[in-house]
């Protein structure tokens, strides 16, 4: 998705400095064919189920846990008045925090990739990094879980060490923050890869002939020619992150409540399928305004 | 009870894949084949002895197809949803009272049970309900605290009541249940009311003692209870008895106790959908898991409490002698049958989630 959006921007951009864009729209494109299969499973597997989420959501549940169709908005009056505010304020904390670990972790390491490493040397390296993701998510979550326990391998070693019963972080926040960063970490660093290696680096030679130190180069000439990148990841870390509730559960033992949970035991557990519509609405539209701020806010030093 | 066989990948993998939880449903509701000669059961996973199913296809020439579900609710959400393919489900005590609510159950037909006279009397007339005439009892259990013996310097100290929950000694090293209905009946216990009370403002006061108790607890989680228990990342549970026993089979440290204040008793029954296709073998099915030997192995291997009186001469001693499992009639007086509670549902749910949202 985040992906689509910046080749949307692409093309709008391109659309404004190209000048042939414009003739060809009134003409019907064979070409535009193509679009079909794709425009199809989009309309039936997104659209329709959306258009499901927002009529179930202004309705409500009867006491056997069916859903009543209505037309009132007391779903999204009880998400506004009760505790559920919190939940989302700490969610929208932690998939700040998560992505800015994950810049703070993978800029590093996405230009050591690129800039000081031979073309064969990165894509063994890039392997490497999807490696990972080869393997179910839950099973590595899992792995996690095994290795912090308060009898697992971690304080195991820390006893080994000499360290008289120490603390166990799972189920932790700490041990949610490291669930997560470890997660979406590759989906950081793959797109910060992708911009930093089109990088003309001849920029980055003049900057440094201009005068500038290598630390004002890269503030100056790098971050901004990689905003790209930069967006493209934060919204790929940003958007899965707000609405995972796996990891919480599994890595924060389920002691408190994150949106995704709340929307997940809505649905599952509690049968109350007009409340978790209105929550994943809200979700939502939360999520496609927080993107459309920041696309229009972050493309702007790269076009300039 | 539902939440302990809960195979929480099951329900991850489902949920990640978000609507298509029904849609996979009920496409793997559909039997292989519609021949007459056919069975198909919903019910909870490692809930049989391996061997029965053989033993009933032999017998009989029937086929069976076993589904299994991870949680009451999404039972209900199924047949809500419009599966029509089973013969034989597995609800526990609200389920079974929503489901008839609902219209999904069909009456079972006694005197094509003669097996039935086998079921203790007090189980002939469970409060959701009261004459069986939709259920046949499988296995009950209760709810109460597994314990780590070796966290306890002497058996005087073991956990006798809900108060050990509130033990700051074990800090860090309790779990209790991802279940609404189970901890905050527990709470509601402790202070002398009932598991299922609709009152305001008791569970209100009960969740005000969980949110107390809540930085002791090290994570609430119900499908994974076992695992904690057997490797002593946890010392004291709140568990299924089933799950405690099953736990003990891997770390011998483990005991377990009912609550002197009295716990939570559940079970789970054998129902006919109204849509069943093969009603006739449905009968045979449940008629065939009465019979005393059949009833025993199951209980034999899973753990869980056979209310078949013929069966209790087949059971290991081990387990019939084990009070958490099969407990007296006094303790058994002393716990609540989790019931249908109506609306009040919404109270739980809502605290429970503002429990989480502190």
């Amino acid at each position: 998705m985040a992906a689509m959006i910046t080749k949307n921007k692409d093309r709008q951009i391109s659309g404004q400095t190209g000048t042939d864009s414009g003739s060809s729209r009134a003409k019907f494109n064979p070409a535009t064919l193509i679009l079909v299969p794709a425009g199809l499973w989009l309309s039936i597997f997104m659209l329709v189920p959306l258009a499901i989420i927002i009529v179930f959501s202004l309705g409500s549940r009867d006491e056997l846990g069916r859903i009543v169709l209505g037309f009132h908005l007391d779903n999204y009056a009880r998400f506004f008045c009760g505790p559920y505010l919190s939940c989302l304020w700490r969610s929208l904390c932690l998939a700040g925090m998560t992505t800015a670990s994950c810049l703070i972790l993978g800029f590093p390491c996405a230009l050591w990739l690129a800039f000081f490493l031979g073309k064969k040397r990165q894509n063994f390296f890039m392997t490497l990094l999807t490696v990972p993701l080869w393997i179910s998510f839950l099973l590595r979550i899992y792995a996690w879980i095994i290795i912090l326990r308060p009898t697992g391998l971690m304080s195991h070693f820390l006893t080994l060490l000499g360290w008289r019963d120490p603390p166990s972080i799972l189920y932790s926040p700490a041990a949610v923050l490291l669930g997560m960063v470890y997660n979406y970490l590759p989906y950081m660093i793959l797109p910060l890869y992708s911009t930093l290696e089109k990088l003309d680096r001849t920029l980055v030679e003049a900057s440094l002939d201009l005068g500038a130190t290598g630390w004002v180069s890269f503030r100056r000439v790098v971050i901004p020619l990689s905003m790209r990148g930069i967006v493209a990841g934060v919204i790929m870390v940003f958007v899965p992150s707000l609405g995972d509730y796996v990891t919480p559960d599994l890595m924060g033992g389920a002691r408190v409540m994150f949106i995704g949970s709340l929307i997940q035991n809505q649905f599952l557990c509690v049968r109350d399928w007009a409340f978790g519509s209105a929550v994943s609405t809200i979700l939502l539209v939360i999520v496609a305004f927080g993107i459309w701020i920041y696309l229009r806010y972050a493309e702007k030093p790269s076009v300039a | 009870m539902s939440l302990s066989r809960r195979q929480f990948l099951t329900i991850s993998l489902c949920a990640i894949a978000g609507g298509g939880v029904l849609n996979s449903c009920a496409r793997k509701a559909q039997p292989p084949s519609s021949s007459t000669k056919q069975l198909n059961i919903y019910s909870w996973a490692d809930y049989i002895h391996p061997q029965t199913i053989p033993e009933f296809e032999k017998r009989f020439g029937i086929s069976v197809v076993y589904d299994t579900f991870a949680s009451n609710e999404t039972l209900i959400a199924k047949f809500e949803a419009g599966a029509a393919d089973y013969d034989v489900i597995v609800p526990s005590n609200y389920a079974v009272t929503k489901l008839i609510e609902l219209k999904h159950l069909q009456q079972i037909e006694k005197d094509r049970l003669p097996n039935f006279k086998f079921v203790m009397e007090r189980f002939q007339s469970p409060t959701f309900d009261p004459h069986c005439q939709y259920s046949v009892p499988y296995f009950f259990g209760t709810t109460g605290i597994a314990f780590n013996k070796t966290a306890f310097s002497s058996p005087a100290d073991f956990p006798r009541d809900w108060d050990a929950f509130w033990d700051k000694r074990l800090a860090g090293r309790m779990t209790l249940l991802e279940d609404p209905r189970e901890t905050i009946g527990l709470a509601l216990k402790r202070r002398g009311y009932s598991y299922n009370c609709v009152e305001e403002q008791p569970i209100r006061l009960a969740c005000q003692d969980l949110s107390r108790q809540k930085p002791l607890t090290m994570c609430y989680s119900s499908d994974q209870v076992i695992v904690y228990l057997s490797s002593g990342d946890s010392l004291q549970s709140l568990a299924y008895s089933g799950d405690a026993l099953q736990a003990r089979r891997a770390n011998p440290d483990i005991g377990y106790v009912i609550p002197e204040s009295g716990s939570s008793m559940w079970i789970d029954s054998m129902c006919i959908p109204a849509t069943a296709p093969h009603v006739g073998n449905a009968h045979a099915w449940l008629n065939f898991m009465l019979e005393p030997e059949i009833a025993a192995a199951n209980a034999n291997f899973t753990y869980y409490a056979t209310p078949n009186q013929a069966a209790m001469k087949l059971i290991k001693p081990e387990l019939l002698h084990e009070k958490g499992l099969y407990p007296p009639e006094s303790v058994l007086d002393g716990c609540d049958e989790l019931a249908d509670i109506g609306t009040a549902i919404f109270l739980y749910d809502r605290m429970w989630t503002e429990l989480k949202c502190i």
